[in-house]
């Protein structure tokens, strides 16, 4: 069930990322649900799963859209790590603010990356209109996506047939 | 020592060395692999599924925001406007689908020799790095690398990675495509590049290279040149919206806004004649 949940959740992240959301968004703006999925369940697990469901998304990503496979792939995998060292070091509080920091705090180091790839890749940059023409906003519409996303995921993780074995205190959590 | 008993950091430092050699290695490939043809081929239906649809909630809701003012509308006739919304926004669909075709249709009469495949777009890359759409075509219809992607309003794009039943399309406003042009009027030629901004709202072309005495004005008309050989010639770009010195004051750019709608692209044409045919035809 657990692996069942997993995997619908790559296939929804990949689906609104691909499809959805270049259709519905504001002036070229959306949230970005993979960070959202990814920072969710590392807040609540403190494990690698984020960054395993980064690493999935990002391949998948690259080869639908780009075919320079790890464009999308270390970036997300690399957000994903970061957010694994920094939850594992905070004692969780049942509080949909500090998962929210961690999404924003994620798609930030995403998009550095993904610039310095850029840059490598010999795309034009411009990173100063980038960041205030999409990253900033983004921040803010990743943030705001982060708190459905994780009252939706804190939801589902109280099914004990959801979390990883030996977690099961995670209920007095949620 | 403690450094290299940390497991999770010497994953992470493995995994990141691996994709960034896989990285360097696959940039510079224009060749699909067996993989990313069958991914791309399990996912390729779905995302056709699913544009389809969240296009018309989109489109929906963009009509809804340009809508008269309902407040100053009496309860009753807000009432019937929502019995009668559901049964409009069938109507709209179909009669912007209907809009659509015909004028791809006008574009297959205006150039009957040609021979070409119509696709729908069923996907857009992610973010704001790629102005790329996967199209639902590939091998299997004839499609190859660098064949010309048009639409009833003019060009679009080329072909740059095809599967077996999809294919990815470079858009022309993308920061990395490059297009010959000529102003249709003045003869001036030029090559067209996607500026930074890749946000199909507001792509825009910077037609370079252009002489400090080049007669180029607002409202000029630009068409492909066919000179590097991708993009046959006569195919329309775009519209000479601004005339401006390059940033070293040696030549002159012009800033064109092309024609097709990238922020609606729903069904596009692959020229799959060869060169040389299209070139004919188009005389």
């Amino acid at each position: 069930m657990r692996y069942l949940f997993l995997a619908l959740t790559v296939i929804i992240d990949l689906i609104f990322t691909g499809a959805v959301f270049p259709n519905i968004n504001i002036l070229g703006i959306a949230p970005d649900i993979i960070i959202c999925t990814m920072a969710s369940i590392v807040a609540l697990e403190k494990s690698f799963t984020g960054a395993a469901i980064g690493l999935i998304c990002g391949l998948a990503l690259d080869i639908m859209f780009t075919g320079a496979i790890g464009f999308f792939t270390l970036p997300y995998f690399v957000a994903g790590m970061c957010l694994y060292f920094v939850c594992s070091h905070i004692r969780y509080i049942d509080s949909v603010l500090l998962p929210c920091a961690f999404a924003v705090g994620a798609y930030l180091i995403k998009e550095i990356i993904t610039a310095l790839l850029a840059y490598l890749l010999g795309l034009n940059v411009a990173l100063g209109y980038r960041l205030f023409r999409y990253i900033l906003p983004e921040i803010l519409a990743t943030g705001v996506f982060m708190l459905l996303i994780h009252l939706i995921i804190k939801r589902l993780y109280r099914s004990n047939s959801i979390h990883p074995k030996g977690m099961e205190d995670i209920k007095k959590l949620l | 020592m403690q450094f290299w008993r940390n497991r999770p950091l010497m994953i992470t430092i493995i995994v990141v060395i691996i994709l960034l050699v896989v990285l360097i290695i696959t940039a510079g490939e224009n060749n699909m692999s067996g993989t990313e043809s069958l991914v791309g081929s399990i996912f390729s239906p779905v995302q056709r599924a699913l544009y389809s649809a969240t296009d018309a909630i989109g489109g929906f809701f963009e009509r809804m925001f340009a809508g008269t003012d309902l407040q100053t509308e009496n309860l009753d006739l807000k009432a019937k406007v929502a019995e009668l919304e559901g049964q409009l926004v069938d109507y709209d669909e179909i009669k912007a689908e209907n809009e659509r075709l015909s004028k791809l249709l006008n574009f297959d009469t205006s150039t009957q020799k040609l021979d070409y495949v119509t696709a729908r777009v069923i996907g857009k890359a992610p973010g704001h790095w790629f102005n790329i759409f996967i199209i639902d075509a590939g091998l299997s219809q004839g499609i190859k690398v660098d064949m010309p992607v048009v639409n009833g309003d003019g060009l679009v794009g080329r072909v740059v990675d095809v599967g077996a039943n999809y294919s990815r399309v470079m858009a022309i406003v993308d920061s990395s495509s490059g297009v010959s042009g000529i102003v249709e009027r003045a003869r001036d030629n030029g090559i067209l590049t996607g500026t930074a901004d890749t946000d199909a709202e507001d792509a825009q072309l910077v037609m370079g290279n252009l002489p400090l005495d080049a007669d180029l004005m607002p409202g000029d008309t630009v068409i492909t040149s066919g000179l590097a050989g991708v993009f046959p010639k006569g195919i329309a770009v775009g519209e000479v919206t601004e005339v401006r010195p390059s940033t070293d004051g040696m030549r002159n750019e012009a800033i064109v806004t092309p024609w097709a709608d990238f922020e609606h692209l729903e069904e596009v044409m692959v020229i799959t004649s060869p060169l040389v045919n299209i070139d004919e035809a188009l005389k």
